[in-house]
């Protein structure tokens, strides 16, 4: 669906590339994410995929065909929210929809029942000026979708949502992979990552660290563990042992068998730690 | 129709961004100045000057305006983004903002000068400048990130434009000026007023055609990312 082989890409006026060389494919029917902290080019990769920025070295094969050479024919089948809400301010949410509704080709989806979907449909008629950010990133997230893209992408979709609507925009990514969909998302939340993505690439500095499903990295770079909280001479204590020959831990039986047990915790290694492990750096 | 949603789009935006109401206030100020200035040939020139510089200013400023909004909501990339073609983005600006010249220049035209105007070198004049105008105030404004780099580039390009119209005042070699778009611009709208033959007439439109397609390649060019500053 998207096979990306060593992407270069260069600002005008920036001293060096902001993508060094960046290879991956994307499946039909996969969501693959993109995860960094910020400045390492997250955004950058989805502009250029997309092709809002110009001019990039190495190749990127999307539907078949080179990027540089589809036309505009494109963008009937993509659908892509930015990471900042993107939309008309003095025009209503409903307008906001139709105004853009008008360019595509297949007639959009039922808007009233988007609209409902992420909670706006009784905003549906107000000024999207006076809307929160959350509003305004629903919105614009559905405003991505309405036209039916096989290829999605989302820029940071959950950033700036409470719990409850990043679940619901969680659901609705589900939902569209579960109907044959293919989703890129980029975000610097792991456990968004680890909730959504089949596969993931960690970006550091403009190069991909790592990637592959979050359970192979676990299973690869993660320990399990038990964590144990115990009394000592009346002072607490916590220990950490790895899973793997536990029962032959010599310091481990000592405490089963002469402290005073306060809890005992197993623990997985989250994608966190193994982002921080593997490239040193912490996601922020 | 890709194109008749671009148009409904600016029209809606523009009406809501208070260029409607704006204009409106200017064209009753033109009136009421159009309606203190005595009759005859200074009338004329006056009523040339004001219904000229209508649509080249309406053109330069709200199409400045525009894309400056559109910049600061980011709807601009995400019109990039969307099927609709860089063509079709422009034409549709160009026809709307066209259309309100129109207007404008009909209705100050009639409530000032009923008679002894050449409707048709008018209008085709009308349409024509505020083209070039528009495309001209879409290049100043495209390399802009904010509004201040905005009124700063705004300046020069304005002086630009406006010193070579005082060809209209004859001097030696003031024809040379004839194949500027603007200098062509004033004549053919003053034509309209006080008489003008067919031959000057069909020469000072294809002037501004020519101008109008060779600025329309340049901004398609700089809007599809040829001046790419981000
Ligand atoms: N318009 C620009 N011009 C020059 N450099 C830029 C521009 N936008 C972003 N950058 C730089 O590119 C790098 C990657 O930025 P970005 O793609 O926004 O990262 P992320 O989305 O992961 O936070 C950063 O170092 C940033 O400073
Ligand atoms: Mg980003």
């Amino acid at each position: 669906m998207l096979n990306v082989k060593n992407l270069e890409f260069k600002y005008r006026g920036a001293k060096g590339n902001t993508l060094k060389g960046i290879d991956f494919n994307i499946h039909r029917g996969e969501i693959f994410g993109f995860l960094g902290p910020s400045g390492s080019g997250k955004t950058t990769i989805q502009k250029v995929l997309i092709g809002l920025l110009k001019g990039y070295n190495g190749s990127i094969n999307v539907f078949g065909k080179e990027r540089k050479n589809i036309g505009r024919d494109f963008y009937e089948k993509i659908g892509v929210a930015f990471d900042f809400p993107n939309l008309y301010l003095k025009l209503t949410a409903k307008e906001n929809l139709q105004l853009i509704a008008y360019y595509y080709k297949k007639p959009p989806q039922e808007l009233d029942c988007l609209l409902d979907r992420v909670g706006l449909l009784p905003d549906k008629n107000k000024v999207v000026e006076g809307f929160s950010k959350g509003m305004k990133m629903r919105l614009n997230f559905i405003r991505s979708i309405m036209h039916n893209p096989t290829l999605m992408f989302f820029d940071e979709p959950t950033s700036g949502l409470d719990p409850v609507n990043a679940k619901i925009i969680k659901d609705i990514i589900l939902q569209m992979k579960s109907e044959g969909k293919t989703i890129f998302l980029t975000t610097h939340n792991m456990t968004i990552a680890e909730q959504l993505c089949d596969r993931v690439a960690f970006l550091v500095e403009g190069q991909i660290a790592l990637c592959d499903s979050p359970y192979a990295l676990k299973l690869k770079y993660g320990r399990k563990t038990v964590k144990v909280d115990y009394l000592e001479h009346g002072k607490k204590g916590t220990s950490e042992f790895g899973l793997d020959l536990l029962g032959g831990n010599q310091r481990f039986q000592e405490i089963i068998l002469d402290r005073e047990i306060i809890s005992i915790h197993s623990q997985d290694a989250s994608l966190e730690d193994i982002f921080i492990k593997v490239t040193g750096r912490e996601l922020l | 129709m890709r194109l008749i949603g671009a148009i409904k789009s600016d029209l809606r935006f523009q009406y809501k961004h208070g260029f409607y109401a704006v204009y409106t206030f200017i064209t009753v100020l033109y009136i009421i100045i159009m309606h203190k200035i005595p009759g005859g040939l200074i009338k004329d020139y006056a009523g040339a000057l004001i219904v000229f510089s209508d649509p080249a200013m309406l053109g330069f400023f709200f199409i400045g305006g525009i894309i400056m909004l559109e910049k600061q909501q980011g709807v601009i990339d995400y019109l990039a983004v969307t099927p609709l073609s860089p063509e079709e983005y422009i034409t549709a600006k160009l026809a709307t903002l066209g259309f309100l010249s129109i207007c404008a220049a009909v209705v100050i035209t009639l409530t000032t000068h009923a008679a002894g105007v050449n409707w048709l070198i008018l209008l085709l004049a009308i349409a024509s400048v505020s083209v070039f105008f528009t495309l001209y105030g879409f290049l100043v404004a495209a390399g802009c990130r904010t509004i201040n780099q905005y009124f700063l580039r705004m300046i020069p390009f304005l002086l630009l434009i406006i010193l070579p119209c005082f060809a209209v005042l004859e001097f030696p070699y003031s024809w040379v000026f004839n194949v500027l778009p603007n200098v062509a611009g004033v004549k053919l709208t003053i034509g309209a007023f006080i008489g003008i033959s067919w031959q000057e007439t069909l020469f000072y439109i294809i002037v501004i055609s020519v101008w109008n397609w060779a600025i329309y390649r340049v901004a398609l060019w700089v809007h599809r990312g040829g001046g790419d500053h981000r």
